[in-house]
């Protein structure tokens, strides 16, 4: 999808902001094809009895002082102090927990369901780190970025919060459709927390389903550089 | 609304006995007398044990305490389920009082939220009846509040205040007068056989035909497996049974679990 694609949605929240289930799945397997063809990991994880299921990600970031580059690592281009890199967990582990001895490898696994309740696609993470301690809800506050720290601080709960995830127990519930909302807003997480797929997958979502209209006050969030238009696939 | 405050505050009101023991590798100083306790059924375990905590923290070194958890015959204790759906879940097929282990160590990551303060419960609680509305009301009247009333629903529910709980959440359990129900019926099913934690599903409250839907209805579509041919069904709905040609009216609280 082209990053001309966010300038372009528009948004009306009393009109066109549920949609139907079985909408979700059908959009799930079109964004799990494109997925596929990029390379880019999204997996769809079926329920038991199959008549429901939900996306799932994994990934891996090093936190450390300098900037690194790995061959074959996802950096998005970035435009965005960058203070994580993406990269590839290797075949061997070893050889990770050996370059990672000076930093931390944190492993973010993210879960997309559909949530009945408010019928919209809703984004679950989990932030562990690689022995299997979860960061705690602090670690990931203190982790958003500081010029979104203010707006963050004003009301954490209401912004980041910890659930249980229908399928497996995750950390943090954000409905996506409010994802842009989110992040534009200055109470999101540092980008680098996300994957910038993520912004994909509500653009995607949206730009299929709703017509998103640009609030005037957020046209300056525009040229921030979560969304500069490196930031989209 | 007002023929159902009889049976409001019967489901408020619930209370289980329940005895706390330390758990016997903790560290004391002095040996721990255990701790007798009726808990309400419809707040949070986190939200009503600050008297359970202090009396084991009087025996222990401060640094032998880190975050307390409970457990129950090796079942570590959601803290964010309700007191009554935990207990009815696991010992309610036990006898009084319900014995539950306190635990200051060793804090089982895999199987339990941290709870690092009162508002890692009230934004739980709080999250919970919004969804409960958005299933309801489309969130229009829970968004309409303003946050004073977000804070006394709380507040009720922190301080065991009936009346100020249900000032604020019978707007909560209103319907038009032209309609039979709300929009969808907020319910959750919790089954200790099944590995998904609960579940639910959307579920109206009135059929296309008008009639209106009974439990036994919502149970034979969401749930068939609880359900025999002849309508008998155990349930556990906040500690009182309910018969399954109930009608799906708003005679319980907001949340039904």
């Amino acid at each position: 999808m082209a990053n001309s694609g966010l300038q372009k949605l528009s948004f009306n929240m009393e009109e066109d902001e549920f949609i139907g289930e079985k909408t979700f799945q059908h959009y799930c397997a079109e964004f799990i094809k494109h997925s596929q063809q990029i390379g880019d990991s999204w997996e769809w994880r079926p329920s038991k009895d199959c008549s429901d299921g939900y996306m799932c990600k994994i990934h891996f970031q090093i936190k450390s002082g300098s900037v690194m580059s790995h061959p074959g690592a996802s950096t998005h281009g970035q435009t965005c102090p960058p203070m994580e890199e993406a990269f590839e967990l290797p075949s061997d582990d070893c050889e990770v927990i050996e370059t990672a001895a000076a930093s931390k490898v944190i492993k973010y696994e993210y879960h997309v369901l559909y949530s009945c309740s408010y019928q919209v696609p809703v984004l679950y993470f989990r932030a562990s780190f690689l022995d299997g301690r979860p960061l705690t809800l602090k670690d990931i506050w203190e982790g958003v970025h500081e010029c979104y720290k203010t707006r963050l601080l004003q009301g954490p709960w209401d912004t980041i919060t910890q659930q249980v995830g229908e399928y497996c127990h995750l950390i943090v519930c954000i409905l996506l459709y409010s994802f842009p909302l989110f992040i534009f807003s200055s109470s999101s997480l540092s980008p680098t927390l996300f994957p910038i797929s993520l912004l994909y997958i509500f653009t995607y979502f949206t730009s299929k389903t709703v017509s998103l209209k640009t609030p005037s006050q957020t046209q300056s969030w525009f040229s921030h550089p979560i969304i500069s238009s490196q930031s989209v696939l | 609304m007002t023929d159902d405050k009889d049976v409001l505050r019967d489901v408020w009101f619930g209370r289980i006995p329940t005895c706390f023991t330390l758990y016997q590798d903790e560290i004391t100083e002095r040996e721990a007398e255990p701790y007798y306790l009726l808990l309400p059924r419809v707040s949070y375990l986190t939200l009503v044990t600050d008297k359970v905590k202090k009396h084991f923290q009087k025996v222990m070194r401060q640094e032998d305490i880190s975050e307390i958890w409970f457990e129950y015959e090796g079942t570590p204790l959601k803290w964010h389920y309700p007191i009554g759906l935990l207990f009815d879940l696991l010992a309610s097929s036990s006898a009084l009082p319900w014995n539950i282990t306190v635990h200051f160590k060793s804090f089982p990551e895999k199987d339990l939220l941290h709870c690092p303060s009162k508002d890692a419960i009230e934004a739980h609680f709080m999250s919970c009846m919004k969804e409960a509305d958005a299933l309801k009301h489309k969130s229009q009247v829970i968004n309409e509040m303003q946050k004073k009333d977000h804070k006394q629903l709380w507040m009720g529910l922190q301080n065991d205040r009936f009346d100020q709980f249900w000032a604020i959440n019978r707007k909560l359990m209103e319907y038009p007068a032209e309609e039979n129900g709300f929009r969808y019926i907020p319910f959750r099913i919790y089954q200790t056989t099944t590995e998904r934690p609960f579940i639910q599903k959307l579920f109206r409250p009135v059929a296309a035909d008008g009639q209106l839907h009974t439990l036994g209805d919502l149970l034979k579509e969401v749930c068939p497996s609880a359900v025999d041919p002849e309508d008998r069904v155990s349930l556990c709905c906040s500690g009182w049974s309910a018969v399954v040609r109930s009608w799906l009216t708003a005679t319980s609280t907001s949340e039904f679990k």
